[in-house]
């Protein structure tokens, strides 16, 4: 008997056999239920943003008779002014917000990554100009800002659209989304914001980096300030800047939708969550009671942002025990909740 | 302290120069300016010429700048170029609606934040620490903007309620208010608006709160206090609560900023005429003298309730001092 126990003990020992992936990720979600409940939501968006037209029941931008439609088994979402179908506007959405949101942040992290390597690396003059423009930067309440960025980079007699003419970006409707090259300016708008933060980051990051005695080798072995700042400092600041991405996507999201909503981002009819709570369809709420033209856009672009809040919230639980109690939402500190 | 905040107040005077500049110089980047605006019909190059030379817009930008900042000291902030009208007269009526609207959503994102970061705190784990961090993630997720027209909306189709001010067109404000108009129009027209906007800092309060009080549980002192006999309320209330408010009072004049943005997007939808909305109407128009009071009048708003903020400090903590 005893023999037997020890030997089982040796061979449970041996094997340990790795559990499959569905049980590992079904344990990390029994713990943390609302962080998974995030990633469901955040992949159904996903989903919905990437195949839009195959979950699409509908064109988004096709006019109909039956306007104003409340919701029915037809129209699961109602329809608005013009008999366009809500939920197709709203699945259309997710891909209008989800591109603006990623294309902004990758092109904000690139911009606020090398601003914040170069001003670190280099110091002196270079750094106190960029570090000097940065804080006045983020003296101006966010919104202005990104109000008068956007009204700089949008309006059709600004330098931007010269330039980019030069680039091949087709100017109608492209992947199905309408007036592609004024979300791209958008995107190049939010992008200048998301720089801003993500520079002032990097740039601390970068500072404390450069004291490494590997970067000193480097220099002794005669590498150029390029090559150092591209293979020594480029890929340490990596981590941190897909994590800082990951913070700043939700908030260009909303940013995005802020705009819009205040009549100066998406122009219409391209289907965007904030441009769908403005104007007409705002009207048609407030003062006719058809609340589900505006009710299921704002609940995608809520739901999103919950789900990149849960996420974020169980990640910090996970990193940090202390404020943990029980599987429960919420921890530490807030993020700033930018206004929005 | 006296001298801590005549120093702060000395300050002011950098703030006002170099966030003006900056507004300026942002601004000006922005090509097609008021006077596209101000004519709209038959615009030939002749009469726009003639506005442009009538607005000054064709003096180089450091004159105009020059002239706009060295009014400030007599109290002009210039002229609207669109409405002809002094931007501080206009400020007379506008800024009471926004300060108050700041101010109650202060008061009441505070009301809402610091006793459920508390009852969350106290009892972590429990029922009442899920249901309150359930609450704050929400709060923190759902956009200003959709929680005014919501509350609008439904409110209109479930109530029969619409803002006060939406039937007559009018914002009663505090002022109003000391002048003998109704102090119930008053809060019926500011109470939504305030909570729409005081719900995200509410959340952060909230969260914030409880990790801070969660920190200071944790001391020797608490534990002393509680072995000696006190009960958990005077623990709470007395020895623990005033050294927990430190970190969140300061993310709370940080969240100022936040809530100076928002207030743009809520008074919009409230159609409460207030600085922000002036603000969005004239960046649209390209009214740039108008623009930039505004945005100044913001940022001295931030500054000084940070002020007041530090200051706040030395009363939570008379281990703080300003020398």
């Amino acid at each position: 008997m005893a023999r037997e126990a020890a030997v089982q003990i040796e061979t449970t020992a041996y094997e340990a056999p790795r559990k499959p992936l569905w049980l590992r990720l079904a344990r990390i979600a029994r713990h943390h239920p609302l962080g998974a409940m995030g990633f469901l939501i955040l992949l159904v968006v996903l989903v919905c943003a990437i195949g839009s037209d195959i979950v699409s029941p509908y064109d988004p931008y096709k006019v109909s008779a039956n306007i104003r439609e409340s919701p029915s088994l037809e129209h699961p979402f109602g329809t608005d002014r013009l008999g366009r179908d809500v939920l197709a506007r709203t699945i259309w959405g997710a891909r209008v917000s989800m591109f603006i949101g990623v294309v902004a942040v990758v092109l904000g992290s690139i911009w606020g990554t090398f601003f914040g390597i170069v001003s670190g690396y280099f110091g002196k003059l270079i750094d106190s100009i960029i570090q000097r423009v940065i804080d006045m930067l983020l003296a101006i309440p966010a919104l202005v800002l990104l109000l008068a960025i956007i009204s700089v980079t949008k309006d059709p007699e600004s330098k931007v659209y010269e330039v980019l003419v030069w680039l091949p970006i087709p100017e109608g409707t492209y992947l199905g989304m309408p007036n592609f090259l004024q979300l791209v300016v958008l995107c190049l708008g939010f992008s200048i914001a998301v720089s801003v933060g993500m520079a002032r980051v990097v740039r601390g990051a970068v500072l404390s980096l450069k004291e490494n005695v590997y970067i000193e080798a480097a220099r002794a072995m005669g590498a150029s300030d390029k090559r150092i700042m591209m293979r020594h400092i480029l890929p340490n600041v990596l981590a941190l800047v897909v994590v800082l991405s990951t913070i700043f996507l939700p908030l260009a999201i909303l940013a995005e939708a802020a705009i819009s909503f205040l009549g100066l981002g998406v122009p219409q009819p391209t289907a965007s969550w904030g441009a769908d709570l403005t104007g007409n369809n705002q009207n048609d709420a407030i003062n006719r009671e058809i609340w589900w033209v505006v009710f299921f856009p704002g609940l995608a672009l809520s739901l999103t942002v919950l789900a990149f809040n849960m996420i974020g919230d169980s990640l910090r639980d996970i990193s940090d025990p202390r404020l943990r109690g029980g599987g429960g939402p919420g921890g530490g500190g807030g993020r700033g909740a930018a206004g929005f | 302290m006296r001298d801590f905040i005549i120093r702060r107040l000395l300050l002011l005077i950098p703030i006002i120069i170099g966030v003006s500049f900056v507004t300026f110089i942002l601004f000006r980047f922005i090509p097609g300016d008021a006077a596209v605006f101000v004519c709209q019909l038959q615009c030939t190059p002749e009469t726009l010429r003639d506005i442009r030379e009538d607005l000054n817009l064709n003096d180089p930008f450091y004159e105009q700048y020059g002239r706009w900042l060295f009014g400030l000291p007599t109290g002009d902030m210039g002229t609207s170029f669109h409405t002809d009208l002094e931007v501080t007269t206009e400020l007379e009526r506008k800024y009471p609606v926004t300060l108050e609207l700041l101010v109650l959503s202060l008061l009441i994102s505070l009301l809402l934040g610091i006793p459920g970061g508390i009852l969350s705190a106290i009892r972590p784990g429990s029922i009442v620490d899920f249901v309150v961090r359930l609450i704050s993630v929400f709060w923190l997720s759902i956009p200003s903007f959709y929680l005014a027209i919501l509350i609008i909306t439904f409110g209109a189709a479930w109530f029969g309620w619409s803002p006060a001010n939406f039937a007559t067109g009018d914002v009663v404000t505090f002022k109003d208010v000391l002048r003998g108009q109704s102090l119930m129009t008053n809060l019926e027209t500011f109470f939504w608006p305030s909570v729409v906007l005081s719900v995200g800092i509410a959340a952060v309060i909230m969260r914030l709160t409880r990790s801070s009080m969660l920190e200071v549980m944790r001391n020797d002192y608490i534990r002393t206090a509680y072995s000696k006999g006190l009960r958990e309320r005077a623990v709470v209330w007395r020895h623990a609560l005033k050294n927990a408010m430190i970190p969140v009072i300061t993310i709370v004049g940080l969240q100022i900023g936040g809530l100076i943005g928002g207030s743009i997007l809520v008074e919009s939808v409230f159609a409460l005429n207030g600085v922000g909305f002036y603000l969005l109407s004239s960046i649209v128009l390209r009214d740039l003298e108008v623009v930039q009071s505004m945005v100044l009048i913001f940022a001295l708003t931030y500054v000084l309730i940070n002020l007041i903020v530090d200051v706040s400090y030395a009363w939570l903590d008379p281990r703080i001092r300003y020398g």
